[in-house]
């Protein structure tokens, strides 16, 4: 299929998308990458007037270290974001799991803050930031404002956007000392995940978070020496998350997964 | 009935019932075997729950019941002539070599650490070149009566060669990728002495000014039993129309005269030759020094049609097809554990075509063959919910599987040429479509010890039976 018409614009600044944000609001969508945008207008799943594109605005095109966290710009793509020096030694997590994002080409245009604009459930990169405990940095002709993670995605596919804001970055706090481990279950290569998990451990503290089970990334604190130790607490977790059902997986299935991948990310983060 | 609803066994009694069934879900057109593999998902399913119902090895149960290599040709309960092979022998070869005990090996050790391996195998027959009788098949006795007698499958190519010497091939196929302009190019080029890229093979078929019967087309693996056979006929017919002309001018008979490096030649003194384009512009330019009687110009049209494919009789059995390839597969499968996958850990693929006419294109189209038989036993479904949605409308629910989900597949081949036509050569880009299904599900329900498997064994469907599974084993 085909989108509907739309009027396609491209501003030169900033300043110039936040004004036409202000002017079409809902009407209007942010176009980046365009790697899950796109195929949603192709199946008129979403149908705006305006498409705003911001993947050429060099000052959003950014990746930096400021006040103790990664600043990702909302141009940055997430091959570009991968290829950051020494994000293997400072982020280890987001190392682990950005290889599972879509396919090598599709994040060499998709970008990270349209990843976690977009609010896909199963999808890695909300969960990363939920377990990075980051924020997202807004603009509008309002002004500025950072929302912590857990409570930028709010539900599947839904966020505490307002119509007129723009995400401009996203932070990744650093945690140097921290080990990490990230693993999912996915039909083929490059798929949505069924169920993704992350864990991280920082002095004795796991953190351990699931994408695919709700409509967010969840994530929990867990304390435990050993694995045999997070067993009980994975459980627990595990019997109070609902899952949901769908073509791939039913909710059971998805408990029973998910059980299994935390214990492999939790031995894999206490070794 | 379809003439090789036996498959692979010796079967002497056989009972058909056919039901119509009316849908409203999403049909499926003709594809690579269609059919064949819920023929053989049943049949082969079947003889691995025999021997599992009796503690038999499934190969055994297998190798018990293959046709004998000297029962061929081998005319099957349902009206089918097996025109050649040696079903034990390929078995055989492709258990050899250490394959099996490798398998069992490997499901042995994984199955001391507590993980879930299965072996699974599949024995079938490839029909290939469809009868045009089978459709007297689909009408009621008086209709068929009304109609009058359908039979055979006529296939036509044409060889020119134009007053430079150029030579093009037509012929009664519409190609999608299976590469019959190489294998039509290599043919003709053999018999006349050429290079296959001094063949250009032009495949636009149009009904209206081409060459075409009933049976024209691409489908039912009709290519090499047939097409390609019109096409080796038609160059014979030319190569010995160039021969005659030669002969004149070399002064030699026709008998002494060869084709070969671009020039024709006496066989008995190759100097006394004449290059390939010398000989074919005399019938152009100058046909007075023709022989007598010759027809001028170089257009040479064959056509192919063997006896073998006779009318149905009153009580339906029928040759459905002139060849019948052999293909017999094993495999092990891995359940995973977490992911719920199953994942192909080894898998050979045995067959039998008569006489390969390419061995690139034949594995090529065996490979791609297998793919499409490992979309349909693990990815590629119509889905519905229980309120008849349609579930998989998109390629991000219908699972196409690409080459990252594809396993290694190891093909072996064995020769028993056809005796039916002058090639040797059976259709072999579809056995795997009905194969592979079967043999994943075999090694499936060996590896969870269950009875009923239903495809494609998604995650979601391997936990249903696993929780089954476990619930049984509580009880």
């Amino acid at each position: 299929m085909k989108p509907r018409p739309f009027d396609y614009m491209r501003p030169d600044t900033v300043d110039e998308a936040l004004a036409l944000l202000a002017q079409h609001g809902d009407e209007a969508r942010i176009l980046a990458g365009g790697q899950s945008l796109v195929p949603m207008l192709n199946l008129r799943l979403i149908e705006p007037a305006v498409l705003i594109d911001i993947s050429r605005l060099a000052e959003l095109d950014s990746i930096r270290l400021a006040d103790g966290a990664l600043e990702v710009g909302a141009a940055a793509t997430q091959n570009a974001l991968l290829a950051w020096p020494g994000l293997a030694r400072d982020f280890p997590l987001l190392a682990a799991g950005l290889p599972f994002v879509g396919h090598f080409q599709t994040r060499n245009k998709g970008t990270v803050c349209g990843s976690i604009a977009h609010a896909d459930p199963s999808s890695e990169l909300p969960l990363l930031l939920a377990m990075y405990e980051g924020e997202v940095v807004l603009r509008s002709q309002r002004g500025r404002r950072a929302v912590a993670a857990s409570d930028f995605h709010t539900d599947m596919l839904t966020t505490a956007r307002e119509a007129d804001e723009l995400v401009v970055a996203v932070r990744f706090p650093q945690r140097r000392s921290a080990r990490a481990a990230f693993r999912e279950v996915a039909r083929r290569h490059g798929d949505f995940a069924i169920i993704a998990v992350a864990a991280s451990a920082e002095n004795g503290a796991v953190r351990l978070g699931v994408g695919g089970m709700a409509g967010r990334p969840l994530t929990k604190s867990i304390t435990a020496r050993d694995a045999a130790a997070a067993a009980d607490a994975i459980k627990d977790w595990a019997d109070e998350l609902e899952g949901y059902d769908d073509l791939h997986a039913s909710a059971a299935m998805r408990r029973d997964m998910f059980r299994k991948l935390a214990g492999n990310v939790i031995a894999e983060v206490l070794q | 009935m379809q003439g090789a609803v036996t498959g692979a066994y010796d079967i002497a009694h056989v009972d058909v019932t056919n039901r119509v069934v009316l849908t409203n879900k999403m049909p499926a057109s003709l594809i690579r075997g269609f059919g064949g593999p819920q023929l053989y998902l049943a049949l082969e399913r079947l003889m691995q729950r025999i021997a599992v119902e009796l503690k038999l090895d499934p190969l055994e149960v297998i190798r018990r019941n293959l046709i004998p290599a000297q029962k061929f040709p081998y005319r099957t309960a349902a009206g089918a002539l097996y025109d050649s092979g040696d079903y034990f022998r390929a078995v055989e070869i492709a258990a050899g070599d250490g394959r099996l005990e490798e398998l069992k090996s490997r499901r042995d050790a994984a199955r001391a650490q507590g993980r879930l391996y299965g072996i699974g195998f599949a024995a079938i027959v490839e029909p290939a070149m469809s009868n045009m009788g089978y459709l007297s098949t689909l009408m009621s006795k008086e209709a068929r009566e009304k109609a009058g007698p359908k039979s055979g499958a006529v296939s036509m190519a044409t060889v020119n060669i134009d007053p430079l010497g150029a030579v093009t091939v037509t012929a009664d196929v519409t190609v999608q990728g299976q590469s019959h302009e190489t294998v039509l190019a290599q043919i003709v080029a053999k018999e006349l002495g050429l290079r296959p890229d001094d063949v250009e093979v032009i495949l636009e078929l149009d009904t209206a000014k081409d060459q075409w019967s009933i049976a024209a087309g691409t489908y039912s693996s009709r290519f090499a039993s047939g097409t390609a056979v019109a096409a080796h006929m038609a160059a014979v017919q030319m190569r010995d129309k160039l021969k005659a002309i030669a002969a004149k001018q070399l002064n030699v008979l026709p008998d002494d005269v060869e084709l070969a490096g671009g020039k024709i030649r006496s066989r008995s003194n190759p100097d006394n030759a004449l290059p390939f384009g010398r000989v074919a512009a005399t019938s152009h330019w100058s046909p007075v020094l023709l022989p007598e009687s010759m027809a001028p110009a170089l257009s040479e049209t064959a056509t192919w049609t063997p006896q073998e494919l006779e009318p149905p009789s009153s009580d339906d059995r029928i040759n459905t097809s002139l060849t019948y390839g052999f293909v017999f597969d094993m495999c092990g499968v891995e359940i995973d554990p977490v992911s719920y996958q199953v994942r192909v850990d080894r898998y050979v693929s045995m067959h039998d075509a008569g006489r390969i006419l390419n061995p690139t294109i034949a594995d090529g189209q065996i490979r791609g063959s297998f793919a499409q038989g490992v979309a349909a036993a693990l990815y590629e479904e119509f889905a519905y919910n229980e309120e008849g949605a349609f579930l998989t409308g998109t390629f991000a629910d219908y699972l196409v599987p690409t080459v990252s989900e594809i396993p290694e597949l190891e093909i072996l081949h064995y020769e028993s040429p056809s005796p039916l036509t002058p090639l040797g050569a059976k259709g072999l880009a579809e056995g795997n479509c009905m194969s592979t299904p079967a043999c994943i599900a075999n090694a499936i329900a060996d590896a969870l010890g269950v009875a009923d498997v239903a495809l494609p064994a998604t995650p979601r469907r391997i936990h249903a039976l696993l929780e089954g599974a476990s619930e049984a084993g509580q009880r």
